[in-house]
């Protein structure tokens, strides 16, 4: 609100010659902000997020004023362009500036000279950013009022006489000059050209941990000019203490939206006609439609990368979910999850089999074991037993299917399906005596040369199938 | 109070108790929300409500489950204030969330394990979970220590996996981080609001506490816990270098019925003692490729099954600003609990191959094509042998998809089809979604339509085409709450009519 305060403040005190130079712009901020208010209903910046859009209009009518176009024919400019500090602010940003898409760029149009500030006038950053410990905020204004700036130069706003030309080498040597309207910016321009970076940042905290400017602004005092958005703080010197390493190492908290606009936990990346893509040399993490197939790769190999951005509710949301995903399963997913399981897609990656599936199985009949059961009379959910389980063995066997994919299997099957034919005679199976030939036996090819191990390990499933004593026990103790 | 069997979502507690454990946490965070003004750390609090109606028609015809289900979602976080330059690097955090997942259709038949014709085992009405809940002291031995107290999910090289014990990882100036565990996996039917999710398959594991040897199969046997521990070491001292090692082992330690068939005295056979459940190692490597291209990989060896679980590659490169190229291989081996027979059915793996394009002329505006190849039942040296002629009992399907979006300012519109079809059956949908924003983004709708058919192999009269729509609305009263509201109806063949109401309500504090 200050930030529209100020521009309004400008505009005023520069059309209307109000006395009262430093408290002027403080009195109207409350009726400026209002008006801006009205203004924005209608026009909502593109760039910009609602809070911030409220300049937009009261600017564009700023513009629109004679005020400038008188400007652009002073003398005054053509003293201004040669300034070095003007080059400097018109010159295309180097090519470390920070992310366009995230602080979008703009141009100083103020010739706040910091060095001479600093060094000659002996201020401090707070004599003219008065509000940055305040700041909680990337759209707050920090820049100086015009009356904060009159307490030290001449002409004063407040003495500028209702609808005056603002013009001459006075006004410039603060006001620079827009290079593609060559006029001075003396209207509102600072904030049209001071778009809201998309971060959440608070100078107010950082000021309360005594971190002080030049940690993140570096050598901004011994500069010659304001600061363009090319001389912003950049990404390395806030990952020098927000460290994106997760939780369990970082020192200063480093998830992504620590730092980024977000929404529901989020990153937010999408801006009205920008998107925010990873940065070179991230390119695994780029968020494609591929991306559900490859994240367990990406995420395996470096958690701490997800770790920047999520946190372990949203994996959960997922793999532990309660409530489908849309993006994750499309349409009538009731319907087609079967066959989405028949053609080998891992539900395991996100449900429990045993749990999850079978227990809904059970419960609509699609399972042999539990209540279920006493269903199966209406029909088999599998081809008829002389194709599925006693004729010989064909692409529809269920031997075939396991094979494929036991997983489907598990989803509605218990142990004891299986066991009731697999397990040795002795033990109430079919065993030796299955009347469907000798490829009852489950086992794999190489099972008899390391069955020592297993049994060492876990004799549990041998004895599923086996009496201790027989002699396939044995040959494996 | 009567314990409940449990296997899913498995809180092992009275209504009353979990009521109780539920409110008391409720309590804590609003204790804890109280006194931050005067200390030195940040708390935030997330609730989410989210209720869904909608019925699930058996194939056969009947019964029809109605489906009511509220889930409540609280999550409490707290952590100190990041230090200050001057001073100690320590500092904690703590994280929980707990989670009711109540379905009141749950008929009292099927939670009653005197009525063995209906009574399914382990479901529960509104059984409470705690998702994670951990204690956390990062900065400790000159910033080189950090431990992690509590239930606490692991996610590396060997999946997404959740135990409650300790963690500490060492990593001396960054170079890399060597981090331990143990404690016990999380494991449903345990007193600890535990879920399923986490254990293997296998063995159908659960609580019987309260019930008598009739009521309960037996294949329900009962939990206990299972240690675990493990270890990794990751590398992260080459920028665009990632490397790491993940072990872990998983012990079972309860009493398991061994065969299910009783002996002639009517009696179970059982077997108990300490033996394995799982062990595996994993290790995976990705670097960057002079800032257009990454390459990411993958290997887990089962060590008790003494076979390959899973291999995995996957490569991007960034042809220009607006083309990018993906591609991927999976081998993947379906593995269960040691305790489990079905390690030892020969069941072989499946190989998923694919690759796309994404093409993006304008930053608001991409589209994505892309397909690949799936064989099923088949092993990584078969694969060149039988993947141009599927051998006799492989199986092979093939897909393609494509994806597009676009987003403006105030909507945006997107769609994905995905085609499959083969030894597995064919699958085919195709949605179409739209989003609308109003008033300055604080209201949004959806509006979603869908349609689909497949058909399954093992029965060409079984086949099902269907169409959905969908339409939604949230609100954002504020920042930090947000209202939604979705209606979904799907009409297919059959005729089937299902329709599905879908409400939430979030707020997070401060």
């Amino acid at each position: 609100m200050s930030q529209i305060g100020l521009l309004l403040g400008v505009l005023l005190l520069a059309m209307s010659g109000s006395r009262g130079a430093i408290g002027a712009p403080r009195a109207t901020e409350p009726a400026a902000n209002a008006v801006a208010a009205q203004e924005s209903t209608a026009a909502t910046s593109a760039r910009q997020p609602a809070a911030n859009a409220v300049a937009a209009p009261a600017l564009t009518a700023a513009t629109q004023t004679p005020v400038l176009t008188a400007a652009t024919q002073t003398p005054a400019l053509t003293v201004a362009t040669q300034t070095p500090a003007l080059t400097a602010a018109t010159q295309a940003p180097p090519q470390h500036a920070p992310n366009p898409v995230v602080v979008p760029p703009y141009s100083a149009t103020i010739r706040a000279a910091h060095r001479v500030h600093a060094e000659q006038a002996n201020l401090l950053c707070k004599d003219c950013h008065a509000d940055v410990e305040r700041s909680t905020e990337t759209r707050d204004w920090l820049g100086p009022s015009a009356a904060l700036c009159d307490k030290c130069h001449e002409p004063k706003h407040a003495n500028l006489p209702a609808g005056s030309v603002a013009q001459g080498p006075d006004c410039a040597v603060c006001h620079l000059t827009d290079p593609e309207q060559r006029s001075l910016h003396l209207t509102g321009s600072a904030l049209e050209r001071h778009p809201t970076a998309h971060l959440q940042f608070s100078h107010a905290k950082h000021a309360k941990r005594h971190i002080g400017c030049a940690q993140c602004h570096g050598l901004v005092a011994k500069s010659r000019d304001a600061l363009g958005s090319e001389r912003l703080p950049r990404k390395p010197s806030c990952v020098r203490c927000h460290r994106g390493e997760g939780r369990i190492d970082g020192q200063a908290m480093a998830t992504c939206v620590t730092c980024h606009e977000s929404s529901g936990g989020l990153i937010r990346t999408r801006f009205e006609g920008q998107v925010l893509v990873p940065g070179l040399g991230m390119q695994a993490l780029v968020h494609g439609p591929d991306f559900r197939l490859t994240h367990g790769t990406v995420a395996g190999n470096e958690p701490r990368q997800c770790q920047g951005c999520h946190t372990e509710r949203q994996c959960q949301d997922c793999h532990d979910g309660r409530l489908r995903p849309r993006n994750i399963h499309p349409g009538d997913w009731l319907s087609a999850h079967a066959i989405a399981s028949k053609q080998g897609n891992d539900c395991s990656s996100c449900h429990r089999l045993q749990s999850f599936c079978l227990s809904c199985h059970e419960r609509v009949g699609l399972s042999s074991s539990g209540a279920a059961a006493a269903m199966r009379q209406r029909g088999s959910f599998h081809p008829s037993a002389t194709v599925w389980t006693t004729g010989p063995r064909g692409p529809r066997h269920h031997a075939v299917a396991a094979r494929r994919n036991l997983s489907e299997c598990v989803s509605c099957h218990q142990e004891r399906d299986c066991v009731r034919c697999h397990a040795t005679n002795s033990l109430g199976g079919l065993g030796a005596l299955s009347p469907y030939g000798s490829g009852h036996s489950p086992h794999p090819p190489s099972f008899a040369a390391n069955c020592r191990g297993y049994f060492e390990r876990n004799p549990r499933p041998c004895l599923s199938c086996h009496r201790p004593e027989d002699s396939a026990i044995q040959r494996c103790r | 109070m009567r314990t409940r069997p449990t296997i899913d979502g498995s809180a092992n507690c009275t209504r009353e108790r979990c009521d109780a454990q539920f409110l008391g946490l409720l309590a804590f965070s609003t204790a804890l929300l109280s006194v931050r003004s005067s200390h030195a750390f940040e708390v935030a609090v997330d609730a989410q409500s989210q209720l869904q109606l909608y019925s699930v028609r058996s194939p056969f015809g009947s019964p029809t489950l109605s489906r009511q289900r509220l889930v409540h979602q609280l999550a409490l976080d707290a952590q100190s204030d990041p230090p200050k330059l001057d001073e100690s690097k320590v500092s904690w955090a703590f994280h929980s969330r707990l989670r009711l997942d109540g379905d009141y259709g749950v008929s009292s038949e099927e939670r009653d394990p005197n009525n063995l014709a209906a009574f399914i085992p382990g479901l529960y009405t509104s059984p409470v979970d705690l998702s994670y809940g951990y204690f956390s002291v990062t900065g400790l031995l000159r910033d080189t220590t950090g431990i992690a107290i509590g239930r606490q999910i692991l996610f590396n090289e060997l999946g997404f996996w959740s135990f409650d014990g300790a963690k500490v990882a060492f990593s001396p100036a960054g170079l890399f981080e060597l981090s331990g565990f143990a404690g016990y996996e999380q494991r449903g039917g345990l007193p600890f609001l535990s879920t399923s999710r986490y254990e293997s398959d296998g063995v159908y594991r659960g609580n019987r506490d309260g019930m008598t040897a009739p009521q309960w199969p037996s294949y329900l046997n009962s939990s206990k816990v299972a240690p675990a521990f493990g270890a990794s070491l990751s590398f992260a001292a080459l920028r665009g270098l990632r490397a790491r090692i993940d072990y872990r082992r998983v012990n079972e330690s309860d009493r398991v019925v061994t065969v299910p068939f009783a002996d002639a005295t009517g009696r179970l056979a059982t077997f108990s003692g300490s033996r394995i459940s799982s062990e595996r190692l994993g290790t995976g490597a990705g670097f960057d490729i002079a800032s257009r291209a990454s390459i990411d990989g993958a290997w887990v060896y089962d060590l008790y099954r003494r076979t390959s679980q899973e291999h995995r590659a996957i490569g991007t490169y960034r042809l220009s600003d607006r083309i990018r190229l993906n591609a991927g291989y999976q081998y993947r081996l379906p593995l269960f609990d040691a305790d489990s027979i079905f390690n030892w059915f020969g069941a072989r793996g499946n190989i998923t191959s694919h690759g796309s394009v994404t093409y993006q002329p304008v930053t608001a505006f991409q589209v994505t094509v892309g397909g690949g190849a799936r064989w099923l039942g088949i092993g990584p040296r078969q694969l060149l042998s039988e993947a141009l002629s599927a051998g006799p009992e492989s199986g092979k399907d093939g897909f393609f998809r494509i994806d597009s979006s676009y987003f403006a300012r105030d909507f945006s519109l997107g769609s994905g089809t995905l085609f499959e079809s083969g030894s597995g059956g064919k699958r085919f949908n195709s949605d179409l979604w739209y989003r609308r924003s109003f008033l300055s983004r604080k209201l949004e709708t959806l509006t979603l339509v869908s349609a689909g058919r497949w058909e399954n192999p093992l029965f060409s009269e079984r086949a099902q085409s269907s169409v959905t729509y969908v339409a939604g609305v949230r609100f954002f009263p504020g920042a930090r709450q947000e209202l939604s509201a979705e209606w979904e109806h799907v009409i297919a063949e059959g005729p089937l009519q299902r329709f599905r109401i879908i409400a939430t309500a979030t707020a997070r504090f401060p």
